[in-house]
């Protein structure tokens, strides 16, 4: 808030936003959009979450009214770059199931694996940053909107063991301190194994302070190896193909960066949060 | 789901880690332990299990059995140890009538007679307790005590209060008709429908199938005879059901997690033999087991190989490593001759690993996550593709906040617009947006009580995002400006006019912009930059000053902010940031703006010429609500200071 600045600020989630491609960027990893009304078939069924299955309560999910559905075609591609030469950004599928398939708001970044991998060849490394919905109650670290960002690789051959390079590298040079990754068992229907990734915490480096509740580590992905059925589902063979899959919040990563305390704040329209930046 | 540690304990002969080492012990490598806390001479964990670990785990000895595979230590069957009952003839004879053994996939029914109802042991009590279960009596508590201990849900009918034919009790199994209702066991009445699975003697609704028991055959203090059921009922239909009645059990909460139709039989004979010692009454006599079980189970067997344990998880583990974690685990199998492909019998109750995945997975947790050494990937096989939609919102980011805008983001949330949620979070939420002008407009009207605050004469700000209209989501950008009552410059409509037309001219565009009153102007992004070629990277995008990493937040008061202007006359060739750094020196902690709004040059009689600044000084707390007398000091102090200067003059 300094007055002589004639210059204008820009959004802390931009920032994030604009710091995470850049890394993933050097890594290879292309940056693809994707609808925010999104169909059930691609937030949930392609991503192996059938419906009746207790995995869906993972995801508290805004439902549109079905007049709606009529109005709104998301079948239109985002208007981003070719992926390919020769497939382009397609993004219809024709089926009569999916076009039946109910709408509602993504839940996560995650259909966006589906959709890109439908319409392109592997080998793969994308991200996918935008904005997310859920049905539930917000306070300060739940918000009924927010960002999340994507990643998805796919090759011949690829490990657990590279998903965690990735993650590590992402996070050292987005904290701009050395960081160590800690794996735990967890599960989402889309990858097999599933893991929750901890970063040691770059505040205080394992010593326990406020940032990382005093336990050293922080949650801040979730990650796994693209399950089968997610490969079946798009047409690719699981026998030859692989991949790790990761996603997480970046209102969460602008939170931790910055120290900002309410994620509220980030949607408020409030300058005396974006003028600090 | 609670867990209590004296009764995982009851499981090994070995002590157990403390507490806190167990609770890090399973989140690490089966599931996480979200809390624990002491309860007397126990602990109880909250447990977050995950639909994945859901079969086994909601339970005590799915719980036990990871410990003993995490920590290599032998584990009971039970924690209890029972002896069993001797059957005998009972005088009722059952039946069971299932209609669709898809919905209800095994039913396994006992009579008991001549039982007697009382409180239960201490022992009984407690470990119910321990799990935040209230103990009710011997008969519900033993039902109770086996869904805990190895999660199969249970339920206990008063036989003499169903309906008998010359001493047979039909239990049938089947959707309820439309007129059906139930009075649950809670004394809630509901409503039932065909959808709704339920059990029935020949006349009445006894419980709503897997969910919940009705009040009409419940387990009272008179009971004398009862029919224990161990069922298994289908995943979808409990789910279904339970959420469409809004009743969520512990029994439920499993069933729609699946259960395996195994564990039904091993259940009958847990709490049968529970209740044979903890129910007996006189002549008590224990009924021949029905097991209407039409399509057994076929176990699991994958096939798996050394080579795609490793592949996948990028690690080098031998056959003997991979033999004895196998073994960890509890899992028959058998080795090939090659020594490196296994074939594996996967346990009935771990509905979890159906593929050769979900195998590694298991494999992995025991191995440990933290043995995997990272491995760089190779670099990619083509260059990355620039997206076209984030290089120019960002170039035109940069070219805002080049000219003085800041961004904003707002809720996608509204109350009028063509796309409406089914369940929105608030009845003014309830659209989603379809324009971006609303949304700057309240935070014009919100950041302009700040103006002072902000240091600011402007409010300028934009906004980038997705709208919904006219059967699309399409992304939008809008700039809106505010001026403060005191600013000198030009109109707000005029500058949003500028600016919109320098940033078309800056792309090189000629779309028309939509203006509204109070200098707002938005534009469909999509069609703007339509025509714009593809950037071959987004190395222009950086901005030197806007890459500053470190930045720290500063929290945002709630209290007010309170003002005072300070003007002081000043030497010739003394500057503003000479005033400025005096003010700054001595304002304090509670200053936080200020903004100069007022210079002049007076001559003096004396022939000297003094130069006048005016500042606006901002002063706030964040922990009260400052006082006038508590800024008037500070302000003494900086007058003080600044007439301390050589020839300044505080006016």
């Amino acid at each position: 808030m300094d007055n002589e600045e004639k210059l204008g600020h820009i959004h802390p989630l931009t920032r994030v936003i604009r710091r995470t491609n850049e890394i993933f960027s050097e890594m290879g990893f292309s940056l693809i959009d994707g609808p925010e009304i999104e169909t059930e078939h691609y937030n949930f069924d392609a991503l192996n979450i059938p419906k009746d299955h207790p995995a869906r309560d993972m995801w508290d999910t805004f439902w549109l009214k079905p007049k709606s559905k009529s109005e709104i075609r998301n079948t239109k591609s985002p208007p981003v770059a070719p992926e390919r030469s020769d497939g382009g950004r397609g993004e219809t599928n024709s089926k009569l199931e999916i076009q039946n398939s109910k709408l509602l708001l993504r839940t996560h970044t995650s259909p966006v694996q589906i959709r890109h991998m439908e319409n392109n060849k592997p080998p793969l490394r994308i991200i996918s940053i935008g904005k997310t919905f859920r049905y539930e109650a917000t306070d300060a670290t739940h918000e009924a909107q927010f960002h999340q960002v994507e990643g998805l690789l796919i090759d011949k051959e690829i490990n657990l063991a590279n998903l965690k390079y990735v993650i590590r590298e992402f996070f050292e040079k987005f904290f701009g301190e050395k960081i160590e990754l800690r794996l735990r068992p967890s599960y989402f229907p889309f990858v097999e194994p599933g893991v929750e990734i901890d970063i040691s915490c770059f505040k205080c480096g394992g010593d326990k302070c406020s940032v990382c509740k005093r336990t050293g580590w922080i949650e801040v992905m979730g990650a796994g190896m693209v399950h089968p059925q997610v490969l079946k589902n798009v047409g690719l063979d699981p026998e030859e193909w692989k991949g790790f899959a990761f996603g997480g919040g970046v209102d969460r990563l602008a939170m931790l960066k910055y120290g900002v305390d309410d994620i509220r704040l980030f949607y408020t329209g409030d300058l005396r949060l974006t003028n600090q930046f | 789901m609670k867990i209590s540690y004296n009764w995982l304990q009851n499981f090994f002969e070995q002590k157990l880690p403390d507490a806190e080492k167990l609770a890090d012990l399973l989140t690490m490598h089966s599931f996480e332990i979200e809390s624990f806390e002491k309860n007397g001479d126990d602990y109880v964990f909250e447990a977050k299990i995950l639909p994945n670990m859901a079969h086994h785990c909601l339970s005590h000895r799915g719980i036990a059995s990871e410990i003993s595979a995490i920590l290599l230590i032998p584990m009971k069957t039970a924690s209890v140890s029972l002896k069993d009952a001797p059957v005998g003839k009972t005088s009722a004879k059952l039946e069971i009538d299932v209609s669709d053994s898809n919905l209800c996939r095994r039913y396994v029914g006992r009579i008991i007679e001549n039982l007697e109802v009382k409180q239960s042991p201490k022992w009984l009590k407690e470990r119910l307790e321990s799990v935040g279960q209230k103990s009710i009596n011997n008969i519900v508590d033993s039902a109770n005590f086996v869904m805990f201990e190895i999660g199969q849900p249970m339920h206990a009918f008063d036989l003499d209060k169903l309906s008998e034919d010359k001493g047979m009790i039909k239990i049938s199994v089947k959707n309820a008709s439309a007129e059906d209702s139930i009075t649950t066991l809670d004394g809630k009445d509901v409503v039932l429908d065909k959808d709704t699975f339920i059990i029935s003697d020949e006349k009445n609704p006894l419980a709503i199938a897997g969910i919940k028991g009705g009040k009409f055959a419940e387990i009272g203090n008179g009971t004398k005879n009862i029919i224990i059921e161990s069922a298994n009922f289908a995943p979808a239909l409990i789910r279904r059901t339970s959420r469409r009645l809004n009743i969520l059990t512990d029994s439920s909460k499993r069933f729609e997690n699946e259960v395996s139709p195994e564990k039904a039989l091993e259940a009958m004979e847990m709490m049968t033999n529970l209740v044979a010692e903890i129910a007996c009454g006189e002549n008590m006599i224990i009924g021949d087991i029905s097991d209407f079980y039409p399509q057994k189970m076929i176990q699991n067997k994958i096939e798996i190989s050394l080579k795609e344990i490793n592949n996948l998880l990028g690690i080098r583990i031998g056959e003997t490593e991979a033999e004895n974690i196998l073994k960890r685990l509890n899992f028959d199998f058998e080795t090939e001759k090659s020594g490196d492909n296994f074939s594996v019998d996967i346990p009935f109750d771990r509905l979890d690993i159906r593929i050769k995945e979900d195998l590694i997975e298991e494999i992995a947790r025991i191995y440990g996550y933290e043995r995997i050494k990272e491995q760089k990937i190779s670099s990619a096989a083509k260059p990355i593709s620039i997206n076209k939609s984030f290089y120019y919102k960002n170039k035109i980011r940069n070219f805002l906040v080049k000219n003085g805008f800041s961004e904003v983001y707002t809720y996608s949330f509204t109350d009028k617009g063509d796309v409406e949620m089914e369940n929105p979070i608030a009845s003014d939420k309830n659209f989603l947006r379809v324009n971006l002008k609303d949304g700057i407009k309240r935070s014009l009207d919100f950041n302009l009580h700040y103006i002072d605050l902000l240091g600011l004469e402007q409010i300028k700000i934009f906004e980038m995002g997705k709208i919904f209209k006219d059967g699309k989501e399409t992304d939008y950008l809008a700039i809106g400006t505010r001026n403060s009552p005191s600013f000198k410059g030009g109109k707000e409509g005029d500058e949003i006019k500028n600016i919109s037309d320098a940033l078309s001219k800056n792309l090189g565009v000629v779309i028309k912009w939509e203006f509204s009153e109070n200098g707002i102007a938005e534009i469909d992004f999509e069609k703007m930059v339509e025509n714009l070629l593809v950037p071959e990277s987004y190395e222009d995008l950086k901005i030197e000053k806007y890459d500053i990493e470190r930045l720290k937040y500063r929290k945002i008061s709630p209290y007010p902010f309170v003002l005072r202007d300070i003007a002081v006359f000043v030497p010739e060739g003394v500057e503003e940031k000479d005033v400025a750094s005096v003010i700054e020196k001595e304002a304090g902690d509670l200053f936080v703006n200020k903004k100069l709004f007022d210079v002049f040059v007076k001559k003096f009689p004396d022939g000297t010429s003094k130069t006048s600044f005016a500042f606006r000084l901002v002063f706030q707390s964040q922990e009260k609500t400052l006082s006038d007398e508590e800024v008037n000091k500070i302000m003494g102090k900086v007058s003080k200071s600044l007439n301390g200067n050589d020839g300044w003059q505080v006016r």
